[in-house]
């Protein structure tokens, strides 16, 4: 069997891993965009302030592809499929055929138009270049602007925090991450930002982008308001990377690539798996734990993706929140279980529909959350328990007998 | 794989199975020293649930797809594909803590070692054989076994 898997990210490598669980024999080739062998994405921030060196880098020890009998062609890019004759087409005019191809090519950041704005005078944050390129002119007493106030543009601010530059965020949404923090958590973690000297602008964007003497730029945000900054960020979010599938018989789309629950694409022998996925929240643990899944499929199982609700963990600057499922909901179809202190900056809340966690948010008080999420991912009635969610000895115990039980013995 | 299950009829509650984790996972393999130098209280890897008379001690069940692996973004966590054991390379942790987020047991908990980030997580005392838990533990309501698969 003759597998090729484009992108040489999480997804990917975990794909070999699947792979390589019922087929030691066939040959993969991995073609990666990037240069670099493949390193975990969120760690650039961490490389960016210095907590993580270069050698830390690798997802994966540096004998992985050895190990996995994996070819790679690193700074190699995929052009057009050939679903016919099941032929990829790479940028060098190489044709690899396959038997079995991946799609795995992730997500790249959306940049909107913006007057005056050009690929040198902004930065993105999603790829280890991108970090590279912005240590070159992260020196202390910079300033910074950052748009979108998402988790990209959260740790982007933390890294060059630590790094000493001056950072202010603008936000569309009234709120720091809107999707993820209730009006009142994003409070919170608004006010935590201002101790911490980081500017804040929200229900605003940019609007216009001026060069001026000394490198530096002239913003014009849609209120009127103006600001300068020696550095751009945009971080307002990323778009699947679809093109090679672009035009295909037999593929949908809806942004990212349709799959069916085994993840193939709807093209003979061609599977999908990561940020390209439509649907996917474009989180690390979905990728790996889809890529497994493709892989194995791949070499001839038959597993089913269940549909992992999304959860996060972001933290910055010493502050730690774990999101997970519908977190920021509200209105009156939930219940909501809240403990709230604001002096210690922690925020607990569990979101209840039809007696069911549909979601949870944890701020700074983080001990044991992956029981929440797994009574989120199991739809459990939580009502024979549900005083017990914020018990400071939440646990096991806390569930029905036959359930703890079950866990223990598992 | 052999694994460290708990038989809450026979615990009495006396945290024992902490206190030796903390001590294996020490430097000086000494309760004083553990203690009071290495400023060890409260890590331990092993936590001992109590609704009285009711206690049980609760750690890693080592998963067969371990969802902390899966979202370990710097690939710090990982499973031994020979022995089944689910452990941490410190050195490559970053304490983003997506794995306390994803544990399905809440057995792993964040931590810090001399300014490091450590996830507080049962490794079966990977390095030395036996689980100190098990080894400590004075009314076998700890035993280390092999349970067949699924189990």
């Amino acid at each position: 069997m003759n597998y090729v898997l484009i992108g040489n990210s999480v997804a990917a490598v975990n794909a070999v891993a699947g792979i390589r669980e019922y087929d030691r024999e066939g040959s993969i080739t991995i073609v990666s965009a990037e240069k670099y062998y493949a390193y975990g994405r969120p760690l650039i921030s961490y490389w960016l302030e210095g907590r993580v060196r270069d050698g830390n880098m690798p997802y994966r020890p540096e004998d992985f592809y050895t190990r996995y009998n994996v070819h790679v062609l690193l700074g190699r890019r995929a052009v057009k499929l050939d679903a016919e004759i099941r032929e990829v087409c790479l940028d060098d005019g190489q044709k690899l055929p396959y038997d079995r191809l991946l799609i795995a090519t992730g997500g790249h950041p959306f940049v909107p138009p913006i007057a005056g704005l050009t690929p040198d005078n902004y930065f993105t944050f999603i790829n280890y270049d991108d970090a590279r390129r912005l240590e070159a002119v992260a020196a202390p007493g910079r300033e910074a602007v950052i748009l979108g106030a998402g988790p990209t543009g959260l740790k982007a601010m933390e890294s060059l925090v630590q790094r000493g530059v001056q950072v202010t965020l603008v936000e569309l949404a009234d709120r720091i991450w809107a999707p993820a923090l209730d009006q009142e958590a994003a409070f919170l973690v608004a006010s935590f930002l201002q101790d911490k000297d980081v500017g804040l602008y929200c229900n605003d964007t940019l609007v216009n982008v001026e060069g001026m003497a000394g490198g530096r730029l002239g913003l014009q945000l849609h209120s009127g308001r103006e600001i300068t900054a020696d550095i751009l960020v945009v971080a307002i979010g990323v778009r699947p990377n679809i093109e090679l599938l672009e035009g295909l018989p037999a593929v949908t789309f809806n942004r990212g690539i349709v799959v069916g629950p085994d993840l193939s694409t709807g093209l003979p022998g061609v599977y999908a798996a990561g940020d390209v996925v439509a649907g996917n929240p474009p989180l690390l643990p979905h990728a790996a734990i889809q890529g497994k899944i493709a892989g194995r499929n791949m070499a001839g199982a038959q597993e089913t993706y269940q549909p992992l609700p999304p959860y996060n963990a972001l933290g910055f600057l010493g502050l730690h929140i774990i999101s997970m499922g519908d977190s920021a909901a509200g209105g009156e179809e939930y219940a909501i279980l809240k403990e709230v202190d604001p002096s210690a900056r922690t925020y607990r809340k569990l979101v209840l529909k039809e007696n069911r966690l549909a979601g949870a948010l944890c701020i700074n008080k983080i001990d044991r959350t992956g029981l929440y999420r797994r009574l989120l991912e199991e739809g459990t009635d939580v009502t024979p328990f549900r005083d017990e969610g914020f018990r400071p000895d939440f646990g096991l115990l806390s569930l029905p007998e036959e359930v703890w039980r079950q866990r223990l013995a598992e | 794989m052999q694994k460290v299950y708990a038989r809450p009829a026979w615990c009495m509650n006396c945290h024992l199975c902490e206190v030796n984790c903390i001590i294996a996972h020490s430097r000086s393999r000494d309760l004083f020293r553990a203690y009071k130098r290495e400023n060890l209280r409260g890590t331990a890897r092993v936590i001992v649930e109590e609704r009285l008379p009711l206690s049980v001690a609760v750690q890693c069940r080592h998963c067969d797809d371990p969802i902390c692996v899966a979202g370990c973004i710097s690939g710090a966590m990982v499973k031994d594909p020979a022995t089944g054991i689910v452990y941490c390379q410190e050195d490559k942790c970053v304490g983003c803590w997506t794995c306390v987020a994803g544990c399905p047991y809440g057995a792993i908990r964040p931590g810090e070692k001399n300014g490091r980030p450590v996830p507080l997580k049962c490794d079966l005392c990977r390095e030395t054989g036996e689980p100190a838990c098990v080894a400590g533990c004075p009314n076998r309501a700890l035993v280390w076994e092999e349970r067949g698969a699924g189990a």
